[in-house]
């Protein structure tokens, strides 16, 4: 795999998919607006517990500085019942206090602004909940930027979550001896990990930068890849990569049989980290190599 | 080792010694006009108050000194290797040195600075005096004179004959000629002009080629005008221009014990330069200016494996400016002395520094490594031939004040100095490679399909910029004991500029290559080139005595050195190193110098010293090597020399006589001391006939013993090299003289 482009995905969301700018236009208060073009979006029927195909819709996010409120649109938001809202926006989110590295902001109740839309055709959503963070981490003698947003938002008995298509992680990699479980995991925290979905697809892609399966690849500063993995969602609003057959993974834009992978299960929770556990056969043994990695990692906060 | 110890200090023991003085010590003293023009570092009250070894034009002409490396182990604990080309000027002080771009020791000809230590090696005919001043020198010479200071002065145009020529050969097809003609142009003005050339066949053969790996050709051409327009004001003028053109780099593999290699190495430089020192003397006070301008051209081309494999080569063509401006006063006033003036230099440069990957290199170095990851899908690059290409702009400038007042109170002489130092380098890169590789697929029969292409193009630019400031005392303090000599100690601060290691640039593009190629860890550039300057405390105490025919010198010395410059693995591993500023050394030790001369027809000199130089802190890749002794540089060194003069009974001719014995080591080459090159001796010898200065006809030896030894060791890719001293050689030399 090219390093260029995976630098430049790792930054993607941050860069690419979000752009943000200073809105002045109502010179008393300062308020910025970030503008996410690729947002994934499911919904899960409270009823029943079933969750609806990942699709892609765009989404912006705006932060009154003035006023300490935030606000979240979602273009295309398709509901249940078969309507379609071109652009609901959800304004007035109070923002919680918490000492978590995140920013809250919620709302117990809100009937969003719909382009072309009497309000009486607009439900009133529940339980609308707007979660960001910003993180970095240094890669290749640069800083990288993550930030992620999560929305879950209730109308109709079916909560709706968004999130941007692509995330990344980083925290303490464990890596165990599979011939000796119980014996004392090699730790790291060198390792990236970014996920990828491609909703059209359902595919999700797990680029690892300075990869870590064996504590012998410690300073190799490998970039290895698992591509085109079935992806799923959860009623929690979570997302699941899940393999447990063995497949290659990439490196250099080339399988490489020589390490194959197995009983890969990564969580991605957009409000609150990734979470990846797989067994590898390296050369050398067969080791377990496990990563739990919250969004807020490294940053001095509370409980 | 031991037996050479004994056999010195029974010398020691038998002659009385004192402190080698400037005087000539042959048995013809003819006084000559010296010109202190330009001089900062006083030859007779500052001598007595530091460690320096000087040597006239005599004792240089009768040990067959004609560069600075000719005073390696002469000045105790002074060691220039000679190895590699001209280009390797790694001169060793006191277990200081350094083999990177800033040197530990200053250079001055005639009063100009050299800025760049890559031109510090040429021979001079018609030296008068070169000077060897060990200890912190930072305060009058700025930067770059942490451990010492090397000060060589040709001879005036007012003084020797007219015409004055040498023709010499020896082993190895080794010619020298010089020719110099002096002329008074009137009471005022007199110029000489001196032209020198050497040519030698060498000594090493490439197993390979059959050829002679280290010849050499050079010639070089010296005018110097002095003009005396009024009592007070002088001028003198020196221009100088060499050229150099030399094989070098014989480096034999120790696992064959054979120099072999396929691809060309060679050194080439230009220089040309010119110093006008313009000096007013009043009745208590002498004013001096002293501008130079350099000029440095060269091209280093090197089969960086040094084997016959097709790895890589480089190419390191540079073109650089120097221009210094040094004004100063000195002055006296009763039992007041001082010495104050401002210093400013400028140095642009362009380089441009290719490597080329051969056909084994991408195939050792980056395809087998990468095909053992995944032999599924193995790579092969798109040539067998690739450039990493690199050049650059760098520019230093700087500007110093300075200041030295000393104090005699009867038997006491105090000084105190001060010197601030200020400099700003910038460094703008440019990196470019216009490579690529496909991925193959291995299929079941063992055919390969192309499974991927893979381009790959670099094109990068940055630039650096750091600017460092140093504030430089010295005290120093002289108790005379009358006729005899006098006692004295002196603590000061030393200085190695900050800068840029060019030549880490090559790593940063191969981290580059291997980044996109999905592994290894790229750094910035400015971490794994820059470097902070590095500072030392120097502290000495000694002796100079002399009688009526003896001389001696005795002094201890503490050097503490931080932010030592180096190149270090990072922690956690083994590929990537950096230059950084990581270690911590101290070196102590003494030295012992001495000659004794009981009659006009005898005289005997020896120095000796001894260096306990290690790592206080020094950690690369995890490993710590604290307690570690500094490599490269000798733990002692050892020379002695006797020389016996006897009139012949026709025409006014002598027959002289001499021998000497230089030794150094033990010699570590690694940080690790796992390698090292045991104490050596070398011999040399000569027999003089001479008449006056009317001519002279001297036939010499040099390590006649034909000792073998290691003069540079160094792993690359995974292979041990090691260059060995020069064998035994032996010639002859005229010199005539016509007024």
């Amino acid at each position: 795999m090219n390093s260029k482009i995976l630098l430049a995905g790792l930054a993607a969301t941050a860069t690419l998919l979000m752009s943000s700018c200073i809105n002045n236009d109502d010179p008393k208060d300062t308020i910025s607006t970030e503008n996410l073009s690729s947002a994934l979006i499911f919904s899960v029927d409270n009823s029943t517990g079933t969750t609806s195909a990942l699709s892609t819709t765009s989404a912006s996010f705006e932060t009154n500085y003035t006023q300490l409120t935030q606000g979240v649109t979602i273009n295309n938001l398709k509901l249940a019942d078969g309507v379609t809202l071109p652009k609901a926006k959800f304004s007035d989110l109070k923002p919680q206090s918490n000492n978590t590295g995140w920013m809250i902001s919620t709302a117990a109740t809100a009937t969003p602004e719909v382009e072309g839309f009497p309000e009486s055709m607009v439900p009133e959503f529940t339980n609308v909940r707007f979660s960001s963070i910003n993180h970095t981490a240094e890669l290749n003698g640069q800083t990288v930027l993550g930030a992620e947003r999560a929305v879950s938002l209730t109308t109709g008995g079916h909560t709706y979550y968004l999130c941007c298509s692509q995330a990344w992680a980083t925290g303490v990699t464990k890596v165990r001896s599979k011939e000796n479980p119980s014996g004392e995991a090699f730790e790291s925290t060198n390792s990236i990990y970014l996920i990828g979905v491609d909703a059209t697809k359902a595919k999700a892609t797990i680029q690892i930068y300075r990869a870590i399966f064996a504590p012998a690849m410690a300073s190799l500063g490998l970039d290895i890849e698992f591509r085109d993995l079935p992806v799923s969602v959860d009623p929690a609003g979570r997302i699941h990569i899940d393999q447990a057959e063995t497949f290659d993974p990439y490196y250099d834009n080339a399988p490489n049989p020589a390490f194959p992978i197995s009983n890969l299960s990564c969580t991605w929770d957009p409000a609150s980290g990734i979470n990846i556990v797989f067994d590898c056969d390296a050369k050398g043994g067969s080791y377990n190599v496990s990563a739990n990695m919250p969004f807020n990692y490294g940053m001095n906060v509370g409980s | 080792m031991n037996r050479y110890i004994l056999i010195f200090i029974s010398v020691w023991l038998c002659v009385p010694v004192l402190a080698a003085s400037a005087a000539d010590t042959t048995r013809h003293r003819t006084l000559r006009a010296v010109e202190v023009m330009g001089v900062k570092q006083d030859a007779g009250v500052q001598a007595s108050m530091s460690t320096v070894t000087q040597a006239g034009a005599g004792e240089l002409r009768r040990l067959g000194v004609s560069s600075t490396k000719g005073l390696s182990e002469i000045a105790p604990n002074f060691f220039v290797p000679d190895y590699g080309s001209r280009m390797t000027s790694s001169i060793y002080v006191r277990g200081l040195g350094s083999r990177m771009d800033q040197p530990v020791v200053g250079l001055s000809v005639d009063g100009v600075p050299y800025l760049n230590k890559d031109s510090y090696d040429f021979d001079i005919d018609n030296i008068e005096r070169m000077e060897v001043w060990r200890g912190a020198q930072s305060v009058l010479n700025g930067r770059n004179a942490m451990a010492g200071q090397i000060n060589v002065y040709t001879r005036s145009p007012w003084s020797g004959p007219a015409v004055s020529a040498v023709a010499g050969y020896g082993r190895g097809n080794t010619a020298r000629l010089g020719l110099t003609a002096r002329k008074r142009l009137s009471e005022t003005a007199a110029t000489s002009l001196s032209a020198f050339m050497r040519r030698s066949d060498g000594f090493y053969t490439n197993e390979a080629t059959g050829a002679k790996i280290d010849f050499e050709k050079q010639g070089s051409l010296r005018w110097k005008t002095s003009w005396r327009p009024h009592g007070h004001v002088s001028l003198v003028n020196t221009a100088a221009f060499s050229m150099l053109r030399q094989g070098g780099y014989p480096y034999q593999e120790t696992a064959t014990g054979t120099i072999a290699r396929n691809d060309t190495c060679f050194y080439r430089r230009t220089t040309w330069s010119d110093g006008l020192t313009l000096s007013w003397a009043g009745r208590r006070i002498v004013a001096t200016s002293l501008t130079s301008v350099q000029y440095l051209d060269d091209n280093m081309t090197l089969d960086q494996d040094f084997t016959t494999a097709d790895l890589f080569t480089l190419t390191q063509r540079r073109r650089e400016w120097g221009f210094t401006q040094d004004l100063f006063t000195r002055g006296t006033r009763g039992s007041y002395s001082w010495l104050g003036g401002v210093f400013g230099f400028y140095r642009p440069s362009r380089m441009d520094a290719p490597v080329d990957f051969k056909d084994q290199g991408i195939a050792q170095l980056i395809e087998d490594h990468r095909n053992e990851a995944n032999p599924f899908y193995p790579i092969e690059w798109f040539t067998r031939r690739f450039t990493l290409g690199s050049d650059f702009r760098t520019a230093n400038g700087g500007f110093a004040l300075y200041h030295e007042s000393r104090w005699t109170h009867g038997r006491w002489t105090i000084e105190g100095a001060l010197r601030y130092d200020f400099e700003h380098a910038s460094l703008d890169w440019h990196s470019q490679c216009t490579t690529g590789y496909r991925t193959m697929h291995v299929l079941p029969d063992g055919s390969r399909e192309v499974y991927r292409e893979n381009p790959i193009e670099i094109n990068e630019r940055g630039h650096m910029a750091q600017s460092f400031g140093e504030l430089l005392p010295k005290l120093a303090v002289s108790y005379s004991l009358g006729s005899i000599g006098n006692i004295f100690a002196n603590a000061a601060k030393g200085y190695k500029a900050g800068g840029y290691n060019l030549q880490m640039f090559s790593d940063v593009l191969q981290q580059k290559l291997m980044r996109l190629m999905g592994f290894g860890m790229a750094y910035d550039p400015d971490e794994v080139v820059s470097y902070k300057p590095e500072t030392s405390w120097s502290y000495e105490l000694g002796t100079h005595l002399s009688g009526a025919r003896w001389t001696a010198s005795a002094t201890v010395f503490y050097i503490d050195t931080r932010d030592r410059q180096l190149t270090t693995f990072p922690a956690g591993t083994t590929t990537g190193r950096i230059m950084t500023n990581a270690a911590r050394a101290r070196s102590m030790g003494v030295e012992l110098t001495g000659s004794w001369h009981p009659s006009e027809s005898f005289v005997a000199t020896a120095s000796y010293g001894y260096t306990d130089a290690t790592f206080l802190k020094y950690e690369s890749a995890g490993i710590s090597y604290r307690g570690k002794r500094l490599p490269y540089a000798p733990q002692h060194t050892l020379f002695v020399s006797a020389e016996w003069t006897v009139p012949f009974s026709i025409a006014g001719t002598e027959i002289s006589a001499g021998a000497d014995v230089r030794g150094a080591g033990p010699i570590y080459w690694d940080d690790a001391n796992e390698v090292r090159q045991n104490f050596y001796a070398t011999m040399g010898a000569h027999i003089t006939v001479a008449r006056d200065e009317r001519w002279s006809l001297r036939l010499w030896g040099e390590n006649i013993t034909d000792t073998r030894y290691a003069t540079f060791y160094f792993v690359s890719v995974g292979r041990a090299f090691l260059q060995q001293g020069r064998p035994w050689q032996a010639g002859v030399t005229l010199r005539l003289a016509f007024n």
